[in-house]
C-alpha cells in the first residue's frame, strides 16, 4: 500500500483553491467578499482583447513656449530691476520675443551684465540686438521635452489609478496616444488624464484636527487633499488624507530641473534646483515656516509632505519620503515636467472595440479549444488507459495556470492566450517521457508496480534537468526582458513549475490509488 | 500502440548532410540578425511606428471585411480598431513618413474598392510612433546570449561540459536557423513572432536534455551495450531509444501549433508559422545537430 492520502488532500485543495481563484476574472457578478478573500486579484483582458478607450491628445507646444518665455521674462525683468538696469518699461514681452527698447539698450555695462546673466541662467535664450530669444536648436529642443515631458506625465497619472496594460505613444509632432483598455467611460478616462499637470506648495495645517476636518467640520482657509498610493502587489490604492492650508505659496514654475540623487543613507531623495525667483520666493518660505510641514501637491494629490527643518536660501531642496528609485524618478520627472507648463488638449476620444475584432478572438478560442481536443484525444490513442490519467494532468495543469494568472493579476493578451495553448501542447510532453520509461521497464519483463515505480524514478531527472534548463530561459528571459516580454517569461516559467507538479505529482497519484485498490497485472499503456 | 519500434538509424552517419543544411539556414539567420540591426529587416508596426487612418463610414463596418479587404493589396501588417457607437474604424499600418499620403491614397483606393455602397471619408491620417521599444528585441538578443551561457553552466554541472556547449551550441542553432527560415519565407519581425522565437528557445532545450540525458545513462552503464563500440555507435543506440519519445512530444506540440495554423486566424497565422518551425528545427536538432556536435567535441577532447 502506498499512502495517498495527503497527495489526494494537497491535489484537491490545489484545485478548489484555483476555482475559487478564477471565478471573479471570467465571472463578473462575483461577490465582493469573495474578490477580498483573493486580494482582488484578477486576470485583465488587454485592449486587443477587450476594447477601452482611445484618446489621441495634442500637445500644445506653441502655448509652452510662450509660457515658458513668460517666466523667463519675468525672471529677466526682476534681475533688470534688481540691478538697476534700464527702466521697467524698457523690457517689454512680445508673444514670441522679448524687446529691449530706450535706455536700456545704450547701458552697454547694463546690456553686457544682463548678456551674462541670460547666458548663465536662461541657457535656451540668447541677447541679439535689441530682442531676447530663443536659440534655433533650443526651441526645437524644447518642444520636443515638452512633448515627452507630457508623455511621462500621462504615464504617470495612468500608473497612479493602477489601469492595467495601458499603451501610451507619441504620434506626429506633438500628438500622444493613450490607450485604456477596460475603461468604458470617456468621461471618466479624461479626467483621471486630461488635466495639465499644476505643482503647488501649500502648508499642511497642523493646529486644527484631521479627524475632525474629516467629519465635516472644515476649518475655514483649509482644504483636504489625498495622498494616493497604489500598491502594485495588492491592487489596492490607499488614501491619506492632509489638512492644507488652502493659499498656495509657490508653483511649479519655480522650479528649473528635478534629478534624483541619493542622500546620506543611501536612499534616493528628488533634489530639487529653483530659479531666481523661486530661490527668493522659497527662501522666504522656508524661513517664515521653519518648523512647519510643507505639502508639495502635484494637481490634487499630495506626493509627500516634508517638514522644513531649515530656511533653505540657496536654491536647492531636497524631497526625500521613503522612495523607491522608480518612486523619485517618477517624482523627479512629475516636478520637472509639471515645470513644464504644456497644455495637453484632447483632440479626440472615442471607446474603441477590441482590436482584434471579435473574429479574431473567437478563431483563436477555437484553435485553443481544437488543439486541445486534439491532444487529448491522441494521448488517449496511443497509451490508453495512462493517456487518460496524462489528460487529467493536463487539465489540472491548464486550471492552475489560469489560477496562478488570475493571481498574479496578469493581463491576457493574444499572445498570452496563445503561450497558454502552447503549455497545453507542452503539458503532456513530462508524461510521455514517463510512459516510453514504463513501457521500455514492461519490456524488460519488469512487474506493473515496478514498472510503474521505475519509470517514475528514471525519468524524474531527466524531466526535472529540462524542465530547469527551460526555466533558466525564462528567469533570463524575465531579468533582460521588457514589457510583453516580461510578461511572457512569468506565464512561461509559471507554465514549468506547474507542469512539473501535475506531471510528476498529478499523475503518480492516480497510479497509485489504483494499485492499492487492485492487483495490477496488466497496465494498459 | 507504437509508432516507431527498434530502429536502428545512424543518425550521427548522416551528420554531413545536416551540418550543411544548418550551416545554410544558419547564415540565413545571421543575415536576418544583420539586417534587424541595420533596419532594414521587416519588423512590424509595434517596433517601427506607422501609419495610423481613421475612415468614417456611411454604414456599419466590420473589422474583418476591412482586414480582408486590406490584406490582398499588401498591407498584411495591420491593426484595425473600431469605434464604438460610430462607424469609424482605425487603421494602423506600416509607413515610412514620407510615403504617409502614397499610403493614405492607396488605403483609400483599396477600401473605397471594396465598400462601394458603403463608402467611407477619411477622418485623420498621420504618423504614429513605435508602441514598442526597438530596445525589446535588442533585450530579447541579449537575454538569449545570457541564457546560452547559463546553461552551458548547468548542463557541465548536471552532466559534462561537452554536453553543455553541444545543447548550447544547439540552442543557438535553433534560433538562428528558425531565424533563417523566417529570412528566407520573408517573414516580418512582430511581437508575437519574437514570442514565438523565444519559446522555441525554452521548447528546443527540453528536448536535448532528453536524448543527452540517455546518452549520459548509456555511458555510466557501459555494459554490453557500450563494450564493443565507440562513442558514435552509443550516441546512435541512445538517440535510437528516446526515438519515441523526442517524435511523441514534438508530436504533442506541433498538434497544438496546427490547429493555431489552420483556425486560429490572420492574426496567429505567422506565430503558429514560427512554432511550427522552431519545434521541427528543435527536434530535427536534437538528433542532427547537438548529438554529433556533442561527439565531435568528444573526438577533440581525448584525441
Amino acid at each position: 500500500m502506498k499512502p495517498v492520502k495527503t497527495r489526494v488532500i494537497l491535489i484537491s485543495v490545489l484545485i478548489l483553491i484555483s476555482v475559487f481563484s478564477i471565478i471573479p476574472s471570467v465571472y463578473q457578478n462575483t461577490p465582493g467578499w469573495w474578490k477580498a478573500i483573493i486580494g482582488n486579484a484578477e486576470m485583465h483582458l488587454g485592449l486587443d482583447l477587450q476594447g477601452g478607450v482611445y484618446l489621441v491628445e495634442k500637445v500644445e507646444t506653441g502655448k509652452a513656449v510662450k509660457e515658458k518665455l513668460y517666466k523667463d521674462y519675468a525672471d529677466i525683468k526682476s534681475f533688470a530691476e534688481a540691478k538697476k538696469i534700464g527702466k521697467p518699461a524698457d523690457l517689454t514681452f512680445k508673444n514670441n520675443y522679448i524687446a529691449l527698447s530706450g535706455g536700456l539698450l545704450k547701458n552697454k555695462s547694463g546690456l553686457s551684465a544682463l548678456k551674462r546673466y541670460i547666458k548663465n541662467h536662461h541657457v535656451s535664450l540668447h541677447l541679439s540686438g535689441d530682442t531676447i530669444g530663443f536659440k534655433p536648436s533650443a526651441l526645437s529642443l524644447y518642444k520636443k521635452e515638452a512633448v515627452s515631458g507630457a508623455v511621462e506625465v500621462m504615464r504617470n497619472r495612468i500608473d497612479q489609478f493602477g489601469l492595467v496594460a495601458p499603451k501610451i505613444a507619441r504620434q506626429g509632432k506633438n500628438l500622444i496616444v493613450v490607450e485604456l483598455p477596460g475603461v468604458k467611460n470617456v468621461k471618466q478616462a479624461i479626467k483621471l488624464i486630461g488635466k495639465t499637470a499644476r505643482l503647488t506648495f501649500k502648508l499642511v495645517d497642523d493646529k486644527h484636527s484631521i479627524v475632525k476636518a474629516l467629519s465635516g467640520k472644515i476649518p475655514k482657509g483649509d482644504e483636504i487633499l489625498y495622498h494616493i498610493k497604489y500598491n502594485k502587489y495588492s491592487h489596492k490604492t490607499v488614501k491619506i488624507p492632509y489638512l492644507l492650508n488652502k493659499t498656495v505659496l509657490m508653483d511649479g514654475s519655480a522650479i528649473s530641473s528635478a534629478n534624483v540623487q541619493m542622500n546620506q543613507y543611501n536612499q534616493p531623495e528628488v533634489g530639487v534646483s529653483l530659479n531666481s525667483a523661486g530661490t527668493q520666493l522659497f527662501s522666504k518660505i522656508t524661513t517664515k515656516y521653519t518648523g512647519k510641514r510643507l505639502a508639495i501637491i502635484l494637481d490634487r494629490n499630495v506626493i509627500s509632505a516634508p517638514v522644513i527643518e531649515e530656511p533653505i536660501l540657496g536654491g536647492n531642496a531636497s524631497i526625500s519620503g521613503h522612495f523607491t528609485i522608480a518612486q523619485a524618478d517618477n517624482l523627479a520627472i512629475a516636478l520637472r515636467s509639471g515645470a513644464l507648463p504644456a497644455p495637453v488638449k484632447i483632440i479626440q476620444n472615442n471607446t474603441v472595440g477590441p482590436t482584434l475584432g471579435a473574429d479574431s478572438i473567437h478563431d483563436g478560442i477555437l484553435a485553443a479549444i481544437v488543439g486541445t481536443i486534439l491532444v487529448i484525444l491522441f494521448m488517449v490513442f496511443y497509451y490508453k488507459f495512462s493517456g487518460l490519467i496524462a489528460d487529467f494532468a493536463l487539465l489540472e495543469n491548464v486550471l492552475f495556470l489560469m489560477a496562478a494568472l488570475s493571481l498574479f493579476g496578469a493581463t491576457l493578451t493574444l499572445p498570452g492566450i496563445a503561450g497558454i495553448i502552447l503549455t497545453i501542447g507542452m503539458s503532456v510532453d513530462s508524461n510521455v517521457l514517463i510512459f516510453e520509461r514504463i513501457r521500455e521497464e514492461l519490456r524488460e519483463g519488469k512487474p506493473v508496480v515496478i514498472a510503474i515505480e521505475n519509470g517514475y524514478n528514471k525519468a524524474f531527472f531527466t524531466i526535472l534537468d529540462s524542465h530547469v534548463t527551460a526555466l533558466i530561459t525564462a528567469a533570463v528571459l524575465f531579468y533582460f526582458g521588457s514589457g510583453p516580454v516580461k510578461g511572457f517569461a512569468v506565464t512561461l516559467s509559471l507554465g514549468i513549475l506547474i507542469n512539473l507538479f501535475t506531471s510528476l505529482v498529478g499523475t503518480k497519484v492516480i497510479f497509485d490509488i489504483i494499485s492499492n485498490k487492485k492487483e495490477l497485472n496488466k497496465l494498459s499503456i | 500502440m507504437e509508432f516507431i519500434k527498434n530502429t536502428h538509424f545512424n543518425f550521427i552517419g548522416k551528420r554531413k548532410y545536416s551540418f550543411v543544411l544548418s550551416s545554410i539556414l544558419v547564415i540565413f539567420g545571421i543575415i536576418e540578425i544583420i539586417t534587424m540591426i541595420a533596419g532594414t529587416a521587416r519588423i512590424g508596426i509595434d517596433f517601427t511606428g506607422g501609419l495610423s487612418m481613421q475612415l468614417a463610414f456611411k454604414h456599419k463596418i466590420s473589422i474583418s471585411s476591412v482586414r480582408k479587404a486590406l490584406i490582398p493589396a499588401g498591407f498584411k501588417d495591420v491593426k484595425i480598431v473600431k469605434i464604438k457607437g460610430k462607424n469609424d474604424i482605425i487603421i494602423q499600418t506600416k509607413a515610412m513618413a514620407k510615403d504617409l499620403n502614397a499610403y493614405t491614397a492607396k488605403i483609400k483606393k483599396v477600401i473605397k474598392k471594396s465598400f462601394r455602397e458603403n463608402p467611407p471619408k477619411v477622418v485623420s491620417s498621420e504618423m504614429i510612433g513605435p508602441s514598442v521599444g526597438k530596445k525589446l528585441a535588442k533585450d530579447a538578443i541579449i537575454a538569449i546570449i545570457i541564457s546560452i551561457v547559463a546553461i552551458i553552466l548547468y548542463i557541465t554541472w548536471r552532466f559534462e561540459f561537452r554536453f553543455g556547449l553541444a545543447a548550447a551550441i544547439g540552442l543557438g542553432h535553433d534560433v538562428l536557423a528558425l531565424l533563417g527560415v523566417i529570412f528566407i519565407f520573408q517573414k516580418e519581425i512582430t511581437l508575437l513572432v519574437i514570442t514565438a522565437v523565444l519559446t522555441v528557445a525554452g521548447y528546443s532545450l527540453t528536448d536535448k536534455v532528453v536524448v543527452f540525458d540517455r546518452i549520459r545513462e548509456n555511458l555510466k552503464i557501459e555494459t554490453e551495450k557500450a563494450k564493443h563500440i565507440d562513442l558514435k555507435g552509443l550516441v546512435n543506440i541512445s538517440i535510437n531509444e528516446v526515438l519515441t519519445r523526442t517524435v511523441v512530444t514534438s508530436l504533442t506540440v506541433v498538434l497544438v501549433v496546427l490547429s493555431l495554423f489552420f483556425l486560429g486566424g490572420i492574426v496567429l497565422h505567422d506565430f503558429a508559422f514560427t512554432l511550427l518551425l522552431g519545434v521541427l528545427i528543435g527536434t530535427y536538432s536534437s538528433i542532427f545537430i547537438a548529438s554529433p556536435i556533442m561527439v565531435i567535441l568528444n573526438e577533440k577532447h581525448y584525441k
